[in-house]
């Protein structure tokens, strides 16, 4: 520039090639992978050539979501059965997650006609790689990703909501590591720290709690970071006309914390998440009808996040918790023309009973009785479990014992709601 | 157990470094400054954050100049100074309970009575507390040249290197992607087994005259174990140079009460033996009935009801 005289209009630079974008993509990806996992990160390499591999060869098929999901299917648990040791394998479950939540979803849009072609392998590898994703996730489409490689302007509303995000993210890690432990011993004095530890009934409860906010909060922990990492990235918005949203939300905490039902705990955990099972697995089985489509959404989500005991158990657990929610709710909503469904009313809602005290009790009830299901299924997560357990994932006894502690509370008020579901209906 | 360590090693690390402070500037009345545990625990005064009155409380006289300073610029200080000093307290009396000197305290300056102050002209001694042994010292402390680094000696080395990491995963649902960890304090209870067991492999040592002088004087004077076929003693190690009483009878001289009335196992060969801790005057053995409640148990809501059992307990206690 020096010397040349002062220009008035810079003209833009030249458009990178779209190539170029993704190999980018891929770097960042791979190093990031690499500095969180080093050489372990062959595992999501191998699964995502594995997965290219399998959708160039079925590129003719109309059934590339079954085809790959298979593929995964057989990877996971390959992986499971101690192909790869288990500390590693616990380690590399996040990135793997994703990894498969990105391949399956891009199957299943090809088949349904949303994507015009298969992809190129580059293109393929910086969905898979995309670095604002690939370690916290979230789970995004392949579309969302092409719209992010075109990249918009950086502009104030994308740098407030990353510091909103990062912000967040570190009073979550604070909470889940250093009040949530000590919550009813020093935050709340009820019990000494002691005491809580011994196995007294009521202690065990507050126990469980604390534990299930310690998760809880490291999990938003994740769910924030994965915001911020991603909107960081470029990828994270929603285009209305001219008008652009950064409006990425992975998890809401409010709705997990002062729930109005375990179903909308179970969506509010992690929205992408809920909404890739919805539409690619939930609705792919609808045919089997509602329940075993519940339980196949479920089953589907406790592979992905990896086949431990603990994981499957609390996962099934939910999916008859939320069914069986769901349809009392259901009845009971019907029987008294009342707002009382697991899902909140929109304004102008049929029901007749809307604002009344008695049902915003029963809500209320409602709404205390998940927290009980939450308090009782986080228990699992202990915080003073043993390191090598928490990274190997916790094993069967583990979970029963945990459990039986607690007196299997929860699955007998299941059982209950679920007798008195059939007995009014 | 994390905070609770946590708040005890931090205690630990304040006596610590009271105690430190206390070798260094207040050779003279080592072991004085723990009457503050009487000053903190009989008055509020620490509750009102005007430190004025803090600075004047004429009991307080008992720390150094610069000891007051530090509390003058933390009002709170004093609180878990003296909190700390009770848990020290009854870790001494809970390691010490089956030994003849069963770490005693009065009310008062001086806490543990004048046996503490004995043997001054010798260095001073680091814990303070007189035993059947003889009373400890720390060798680094006494080495009045060069205290850099290890100081503080095995308390603070001890606290260091127990001390354990714990971890937390983050991650996806739960996976171990990105883990926080922090060390972890030991308990009390780990110190004070550690210090005891270093208590109880104490050897007596002699000042040598081995070396040059410009190497003494350097260094300090140089340690030598009284019996020659042990080992010198290292820098972990507690020694003592004066053998200490046997703390059997009253002695006005050492404040000690001797120990009739002690309570003894007559089954025990050990230290808390009646032959060992009765001094061989023996003991007189007398049953006693004690009633308990018992087998209670919790009626819906809220009451709960106990049967009493009285139990015969055979207590031997020295003569």
């Amino acid at each position: 520039m020096e010397g040349s005289p002062p220009q008035l209009h810079v003209p833009p630079p030249p458009a990178l090639p779209g190539y170029a974008k993704h190999l980018s993509t891929v770097v960042g990806g791979f190093y990031a992978l690499h500095h969180f996992f080093q050489l372990q990160m062959v595992w999501v390499v191998l699964l995502s050539l594995l997965c290219y591999l399998v959708l160039f060869l079925c590129r003719h098929s109309a059934h590339r979501g079954v085809f790959l999901s298979i593929t995964i299917l057989i990877y996971l648990l390959m992986g499971e059965m101690h192909m790869v040791d288990t500390v590693t394998w616990h380690k590399m479950r996040g990135a793997q997650m994703i990894v498969a939540m990105k391949a399956v979803s891009l199957g299943f849009d090809l088949d349904r006609g949303e994507l015009p072609a298969v992809p190129s392998p580059v293109e393929f590898m910086g969905y898979i790689y995309f670095v604002g994703t690939a370690i916290f996730g979230p789970w995004s489409r392949f579309r969302s990703y092409l719209q992010a490689v075109e990249s918009r302007a950086l502009s104030l509303p994308w740098l407030r909501k990353v510091s909103r995000s990062l912000l967040l993210s570190i009073i979550c890690l604070l909470v889940s590591t250093c009040v949530a432990p000590y919550l009813f011993s020093y935050f709340i004095p009820l019990y000494g720290y002691r005491q809580l530890r011994k196995r007294k009934r009521k202690a065990r409860w507050l126990r469980a709690y604390e534990s299930a906010i310690s998760f809880h909060f490291s999990s938003y922990f994740v769910g924030f970071l994965s915001e911020a990492t991603a909107t960081l990235a470029g990828a994270g918005f929603t285009e209305e006309k001219d008008n652009l949203k950064w409006d990425l939300t992975v998890s809401r905490p409010l709705n997990v914390e002062l729930p109005r039902s375990m179903v909308e705990v179970v969506t509010s955990w992690n929205l992408p998440m809920s909404s890739w099972l919805n539409s690619y697995v939930f609705k792919n089985s609808l045919q089997l009808g509602t329940f075993s489509a519940v339980i196949v959404t479920y089953a589907a989500s406790a592979l992905l996040h990896g086949l431990s005991f603990h994981l499957a158990a609390v996962l099934l657990s939910l999916g008859f918790i939320t069914y069986v929610e769901h349809v009392l709710r259901k009845r009971l909503s019907v029987i008294f023309d009342a707002c009382l469904l697991s899902k909140r009313c929109p304004p102008g809602c049929p029901h007749r009973h809307n604002t009344n005290l008695w049902v915003r009790l029963l809500n209320l009830l409602f709404g205390v009785l998940a927290v009980f299901h939450l308090a009782y299924l986080g228990s699992l997560f202990d915080i003073d479990a043993d390191d090598t357990v928490e990274e190997q994932g916790y094993s069967m006894s583990y979970t029963i014992y945990k459990w039986s502690e607690l007196s299997w509370a929860s699955h007998w008020v299941t059982f209950g709601c679920w007798v008195f579901y059939r007995l009014i209906g | 157990m994390r905070p609770v360590a946590l708040i005890v090693g931090f205690k630990t690390l304040w006596v610590l470094a009271f105690s430190s402070l206390s070798n260094t500037l207040a050779v003279n009345n080592s072991g004085r400054w723990w009457g503050i545990i009487n000053v903190a625990s009989s008055t509020n005064l620490l509750t009102d954050s005007k430190n004025v009155q803090l600075v004047l409380d004429p009991s307080l006289q008992l720390l150094s100049r610069r000891q007051r300073k530090l509390i003058r610029q933390n009002p709170g200080v004093l609180h878990s100074v003296s909190s700390g000093l009770q848990s020290a307290i009854q870790e001494c009396k809970w390691q010490f309970r089956n030994r003849r000197w069963n770490c005693p305290t009065t009310q008062g300056p001086h806490i543990f009575g004048k046996i503490v102050n004995r043997g001054e002209a010798a260095g001073g001694s680091r814990r303070g507390q007189g035993s059947e042994r003889g009373r400890p010292a720390v060798i680094v402390a006494k080495r009045r040249g060069k205290l850099s680094a290890n100081r503080a000696g095995p308390v603070l080395q001890t606290v260091f290197s127990e001390m354990r990491q714990e971890c937390k995963c983050h991650g996806m649902s739960g996976s171990c992607t990105v883990k926080t960890c922090w060390m972890r304090l030991p308990t009390f209870r780990t110190v004070g087994d550690f210090l005891k067991d270093r208590f109880d492999g104490a050897s007596r040592v002699i000042y040598g005259n081995k070396g040059s002088n410009r190497a003494s004087r350097v260094e300090g004077p140089h340690l030598e174990p009284e019996n020659p076929a042990h080992k010198p003693p290292s820098l972990h190690d507690l020694v003592y140079f004066e053998k200490s009483p046997n703390f059997c009878t009253y002695s006005g001289k050492t404040g000690m009460a001797g120990t009739a009335g002690r309570f003894c196992n007559s089954s025990s060969p050990a230290l808390d033996g009646c032959e060992l801790l009765c001094c061989g005057r023996g003991y007189r053995t007398r049953t006693q009935r004690v009633t308990e409640r018992c087998n209670c148990t919790f009626h819906w809501c809220c009451h709960v009801s106990c049967l009493n059992c009285t139990n015969t307990q055979v207590l031997h206690e020295c003569l």
